[in-house]
């Protein structure tokens, strides 16, 4: 997942002690190192990345 | 993390420096570099922050627009020469990595004496200049790639303020709008925002899942139950068929053994000979009375005729006569009784003569009316007979062709009647001794199936049309339902990313309200107890507090609001507090520099202060740059057992420049 290492600890804390599915933790390590990043340039873009990036979680999960 | 050295070259009033830092150790976290005002303390941040960054931060009004490089620098060059500003920081992790960042700035020395920059088109910054980095990776310094990301993830530039910072201007903080300003921070160094942001992208994404999820209206069950109403309809159109073609086979075989039994029959179509003897009969009858007829008509023209062929002599001798005296002119001449009545009525002759009653002329005119009277008519009578003798005459010679004519169309009578009665007594020799009925049946017995074959083979036609249509219209529903099916399949993946992004944002929301609390009551906690650590009237306040809107209160032991009433020096030091407490909850393992850190605080409190900083900054690197004034012996006395170097900066300026030296203390 990149950028993890610089999320604030507290948050993936959090993230990782919430009862929830692995595949959400790490889309939101991901989703927070790509806003970390500022990755995303217009609208189009981060809507693009932010499908992506929850299809494949989605998918991942087996809910597809 | 902490930096291990820092090398200026050509940069503003360092011309060649290195500057190298002991890492922080239990209880010997911090370093501390003397320097006049003005001698280049603020430089070295800035220094930093250009290597890291490509911009100095925290630049005097007095630096601003000056140029980077060290003015003193050119005077060694000839034109044409290269000068470069360079910075290197090297930092090393806590896991033991090396990471070495250098950003230079190369400029040329023109023939006029003019120092212009050289562009690099690797550059990333505004100011041309480049940012190389090395890092150690295993035994190997490597060189990296993307160095402007390795720095965003050791300190995100957003928040290097907090790190890098001007103790002076602490205490801005808390002069206006804190709250929003210190929100601002929480949120920036506590990721916050990073939360919000992507709940933000979230919430779109959300939106855009509904949208394209309404946009979808799988109909597959409605289509699969007119394909399945259609099958059933396909099914009992092909049953029918069956049927139908086994009713048309089964008449088709009952026909073959009708025909079978006919063809064993000793004549064939003895229905149709019957018929064909009964219409012989018929027309027989019709033709004898007809012949009967024509006879009549023959004997009956003979008779009338035959006396005047007997009389032909008597008639040519008496039109000779008529011919004779007409020609004689003995035929008396023909006059109208009535137009010489009218002449005696009129007494007057057709001449113009008088003839007037009584006289000779009259009396002659009316003497021969009476003679001509006895004769009237005769002439007449003689051309009329003249005629129907002629008549008679012609009647005679017409005699042998109309009797020919007659005797022909007797004979060719005779002649049908006695071939009818030939083919009727052949009938009747074929169809005697037979049954004919039984022959008959079977005949009816060929056309009642082969009708119904026929019928049948109709209906098998029809409803084999049917099928192909019924079929044709399942392929087309098929079609129809897969399509269906396929965004079914999407929208089904749709709604399972609606899920699962409807969770997310759940615990991302959930995120922010948690660290939200727990980074407010823990950087409350941490700013109370700096401050009062910190604050040199023990007695005056009792309490620092951090609302939900994030406006800090200090509260006096009356209980009062004071935060209104804080003298500068008050301020920093709750700024120092609340930005040592800040740093510590961010998470983010990053040295400090602090510029003039007691630079507000008077002589006295400053001691309290120094002797309470270390602990704000547990185990990390804090590199502090103070003047005389703030580092005054009581000042060192108080922070010695936990500075690890000491280094003091000698400027010197000259006529074109200016040059610092960073000395270690002995």
């Amino acid at each position: 997942m990149a950028n993890s290492g610089v999320l604030n600890r507290r948050i993936l804390s959090y993230i990782e002690e919430t009862d929830t599915t692995e595949e959400i933790r790490d889309f939101l390590k991901w989703a927070l190192g790509f806003e970390l990043e500022q990755a995303w340039e217009s609208n189009l873009q981060f809507r693009k990345e932010y499908e992506r990036s929850i299809v494949a979680a989605t998918k991942k999960s087996g809910s597809h | 993390m902490w930096i291990e050295h820092i090398s200026l070259k050509n940069y503003r009033q360092y011309q060649d420096e290195k500057i190298e830092f002991a890492g922080p150790t239990e209880g010997k976290n911090l370093t501390v570099i003397q320097g006049d005002n003005g001698s280049g303390k603020t430089n070295l941040v800035n220094a930093v922050t250009w290597c890291l960054y490509g911009n100095e931060r925290h630049l005097t009004a007095k630096n601003k627009g000056l140029d980077i490089y060290n003015t003193l620098a050119p005077k060694n060059l000839k034109p044409g020469d290269k000068l470069q500003v360079c910075v290197e920081v090297q930092l090393r992790e806590n896991d033991g990595g090396k990471i070495i960042a250098t950003r230079y700035l190369n400029y040329r020395l023109e023939p006029g004496g003019k120092v212009v920059k050289i562009p690099d088109h690797r550059s990333k910054s505004d100011d041309q200049s480049t940012l190389e980095m090395m890092r150690k990776i295993g035994r190997d310094m490597k060189e990296v790639e993307d160095p402007e990301f390795i720095i965003q993830k050791l300190i995100p530039e957003q928040i290097e303020e907090y790190f890098l910072f001007d103790g002076e201007r602490l205490d801005e903080y808390f002069k206006e709008k804190s709250g929003i300003r210190i929100a601002e921070a929480v949120f920036k160094i506590s990721q916050i925002e990073l939360l919000e942001s992507t709940i933000e992208h979230l919430k779109a994404m959300k939106q855009d899942f509904v949208k394209d999820r309404n946009d979808l209206s799988p109909h597959v069950e409605e289509i699969q139950g007119k394909i399945d109403a259609l099958t059933k309809t396909l099914t009992e159109l092909d049953d029918r068929r069956k049927k139908a073609e086994g009713q048309r086979d089964e008449a088709e075989r009952l026909e073959m053994e009708a025909r079978g039994r006919l063809s064993e029959a000793p004549v064939q179509n003895v229905g149709k000979l019957e018929d064909e003897r009964t219409e012989l009969e018929g027309e027989i009858v019709k033709a004898k009375a007809e012949l009967e007829e024509l006879k009549r008509e023959r004997v009956e023209y003979l008779v009338a005729t035959a006396p005047m062929v007997f009389a032909i002599p008597c008639i040519k001798e008496s039109m000779e006569l008529i011919g004779q005296s007409e020609a004689a002119g003995r035929f008396p001449p023909e006059y109208e009784p009535g137009f010489v009545n009218k002449l005696l009525k009129n007494e007057r002759c057709i001449c113009g003569r008088d003839l007037k009653k009584g006289s000779t002329d009259y009396e002659q005119v009316k003497s021969l009316l009476t003679k001509a009277s006895a004769l009237g008519g005769l002439t007449k009578r003689l051309v009329t007979n003249a005629g129907n003798l002629e008549s008679s005459l012609q009647k005679v010679r017409e005699l042998s062709e109309i009797v020919t004519k007659q005797n022909g169309r007797i004979q060719n009578l005779d002649k049908r009647t006695e071939t009818m009665e030939k083919r009727k007594s052949t009938i009747d020799s074929l169809i005697s001794g037979c049954d004919s009925e039984k022959i008959r049946q079977f005949e009816a017995e060929v056309q009642e199936y082969l009708k119904k074959k026929t019928q049948l083979s109709e209906e098998v036609g029809k409803l084999k049309l049917m099928v192909r249509s019924t079929e044709s219209r399942i392929t087309e529903m098929e079609k129809e339902r897969n399509k269906e099916l396929r965004n079914q399949t999407k929208y089904r993946e749709l709604v399972a990313n609606l899920d699962f992004c409807e969770d997310a944002l759940a615990v991302a929301t959930g995120a922010k309200e948690k660290v939200m609390e727990d980074v407010r009551r823990e950087i409350e906690q941490q700013t109370r107890e700096h401050f009062l650590n910190m604050i040199w009237k023990e007695k005056t306040y009792a309490n620092v507090e951090i609302g939900d809107d994030y406006n800090v209160s200090v509260k006096h032991v009356s209980g009062c609001e004071s935060i209104g009433t804080l003298s500068a020096g008050e301020r920093q030091v709750l700024a120092l507090s609340f930005v040592a407490a800040l740093n510590n909850v961010s998470g983010f393992d990053a040295p400090l520099i602090i510029d003039t850190p007691l630079g507000r605080i008077s002589s006295e409190p400053r001691t309290r202060i120094a002797k309470a900083l270390p602990s704000c900054f547990p185990n990390r690197q804090v590199i502090l740059l103070m003047t005389d004034e703030e580092y005054t012996p009581m000042v060192r006395d108080a922070l010695k057992d936990h500075v690890s170097k000491e280094f003091s900066i000698k400027f010197t300026e000259y006529k074109d420049g200016s040059d610092a030296k960073v000395i270690e203390n002995a």
